[in-house]
């Protein structure tokens, strides 16, 4: 009963830090194929469309959520994952080659590389949620923390199932758009949404010194999701399609509630001071309001606005709070393994340069908003990637300059023979 | 009140007691900065002993477990006292920004100790001490 926490308890620092760098690698190859493919883009049905999405989802969302809960959780629920390297490494090796072929296939246009490729992400996303969600249940407190993780991972794992069966579907046994409709939906208001509010309720209050969320979102909020996603398989898969608008209008309204709160309550936080994670965490909470009230009212309009929602939800909302995280936990990590190996001399403000930070945020909004522009003209496709371009490269070289820093206070100590 | 209740909220007067010294630094404030930064070192400190001196020793000899969670616990403690010795400099050099880059690590070092001390290792300590609960509160108070 006491493995929960012992001298081990804490993954080795490289496992983190390979999933945020391959995660930020899949980022700059993102960017040079919005410049290659992005103009031609004219629905979210199209193969490159696609491909792209899942470049980012794939590859640069689930890299860094899931390294980040081989970190995160033994520290919010004292419990490590059991033989977490041999686990973790397992999972990265099948994401990477999954996520390779899956995307290489859709570009091509080769069935085979995508089956092969989705079969490996199945086996790597049901893996890990399965995983996830027993080591959650091992905790000491059964709180309401624990179930908003563990709804998280219960929904990655339904998700990734209707994601596979839309991608074999493919060939014409089952109708795509609905299994991916609700694929979707899942792994949009099921695994990220859920384990974004799981990490504020803990993170929020305890990092900013601010007032906790109300009891009745922490306790209940993950329950009305749970419910009306249930609803939406269902309504869906039965074409009852006022009922899911219905549904689509409550869900956005969940999201809002949500976003709204944690703009409270980051307004009102004790510790005053303003950095660029506390910026993005704003942009990243507009921005998931606006995908959600255009997804709600989506029905409505006589357009399409699919490709808006997913701008709004993904680059503007989800990747400023991947972002956002980001440079709060690399620098922390990089320090805390350096003292915990007896190395004092490091500094955590060190490990990135503030300024180096502030600039690749700077890049990123100006993407943003030249992206915004791209209904004017496709130029703006290519000079918004150019500059996404940037972002991502420095934000990659901000998390290996982490990585390097490390490396080099570790060295300086084998050196003296410390 | 529980041993739990009553470690959770001393966390977070430690952390009303940082923010209290940092607010004072952003107003220029450097006199009072320092006088609220010690407040907070002592209180920690203080915490610390609590933990090291009386409630770890009490659950180790309880339960015969001296190599588990409470040596990570402790060794963490010593973390953050290698990282006051850095405020210490700074807030008496009066250097904002190196203030700011400690008092950032100190926090984030503080808050993931806090969590995983009041998500597993005082409710552990609650499970296993528990028929001493109103006299170990009590010796806690008037520490
Ligand atoms: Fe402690
Ligand atoms: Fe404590």
């Amino acid at each position: 009963m006491f493995q929960g926490l012992s001298l081990e308890q804490a993954p080795p620092y490289a496992i983190p830090l390979r999933f945020y760098i391959t995660g930020g690698v899949y980022l700059v190859v993102l960017s040079v194929l919005t410049a290659l493919f992005g103009t031609q883009i004219q629905t979210r049905y199209e193969y490159e469309a696609i491909a792209l999405t899942h470049v980012l989802t794939i590859g640069f969302f689930s890299h860094i959520m899931i390294g980040s809960m081989f970190q995160m959780l033994p520290v919010m629920l004292g419990i490590p994952y059991k033989n977490v390297v041999t686990n973790a490494n397992l999972i990265y090796g099948l994401l990477n080659l999954g996520a390779v072929l899956f995307v290489g296939g859709f570009l091509s246009e080769t069935t085979l590389s995508m089956h092969l490729g989705g079969s490996m992400l199945l086996g790597a996303f049901l893996y890990f949620a399965y995983l996830s969600f027993n080591t959650v249940f091992q905790s000491q407190e059964k709180d309401f923390l624990v179930q908003n993780f563990a709804a998280s991972f219960a929904l990655l794992f339904v998700a990734t199932v209707f994601g596979f069966i839309a991608l074999i579907g493919h060939s014409g046994f089952v109708d795509t758009v609905r299994f991916g409709e609700i694929h979707i939906a899942l792994m949009l208001f099921g695994w990220v949404f859920l384990l974004i509010d799981a990490v504020s309720y803990r993170i929020i209050p305890m990092f900013f010194v601010a007032n906790e969320f109300p009891k009745l979102l922490k306790e209940h909020l993950y329950k009305l999701i749970l419910l009306l996603l249930l609803g939406f398989v269902f309504f869906r898969l039965d074409e009852n399609l006022h009922l899911v608008s219905v549904l689509k209008i409550l869900l956005a309204l969940c999201v809002m509630v949500f976003a709204f709160f944690s703009i409270k309550i980051l307004k009102n936080r004790k510790r005053a001071r303003s950095d660029i994670s506390v910026t993005l965490w704003y942009f990243s909470m507009l921005n998931l309001s606006v995908a959600a009230s255009l997804f709600g009212v989506d029905d409505f309009f006589k357009t399409d606005v699919a490709l808006a929602v997913g701008f709004f939800a993904f680059f503007g909302g989800i990747y400023a709070l991947i972002n956002a995280m980001l440079y709060k936990i690399v620098p922390f990590l990089t320090w805390f393994h350096l003292s915990s190996s007896m190395v004092f001399e490091a500094e955590m403000s060190e490990v990135i340069q503030r300024k180096r930070m502030q600039w690749q945020v700077w890049f990123y909004f100006a993407s943003y908003a030249t992206f915004l522009l791209t209904p004017f003209g496709s130029f703006f496709v290519v000079v918004a990637s150019i500059l996404f371009f940037l972002s991502s490269s420095m934000l990659l070289s901000n998390i290996v300059g982490g990585y390097g820093y490390y490396k080099e206070y570790i060295k300086k100590k084998v050196d003296l023979g410390v | 009140m529980t041993i739990k209740d009553f470690m959770t909220h001393k966390h977070r007067e430690c952390d009303h007691l940082l923010a209290n010294a940092e607010e004072a630094v952003e107003n220029g404030d450097f006199d009072t900065a320092l006088e609220r930064y010690i407040a907070f070192k002592d209180e920690t400190l203080k915490h610390f002993d609590m933990e090291e001196e009386y409630l770890f020793a009490e659950f180790e000899a309880r339960t015969g477990m001296t190599q588990g969670p409470t040596q990570v616990m402790r060794m963490e403690h010593s973390q953050a006292k290698s990282l006051f010795e850095k405020m210490d400099e700074a807030y008496n050099a009066k250097d904002k920004e190196r203030i700011y880059g400690l008092g950032e690590s100190m926090n984030i070092l503080l808050q993931q100790h806090n969590a995983k001390e009041e998500q597993m290792l005082y409710t552990m300590m609650q499970q296993h001490l528990s028929d001493k609960n109103d006299e170990m509160v009590e010796k806690l108070q008037n520490w």
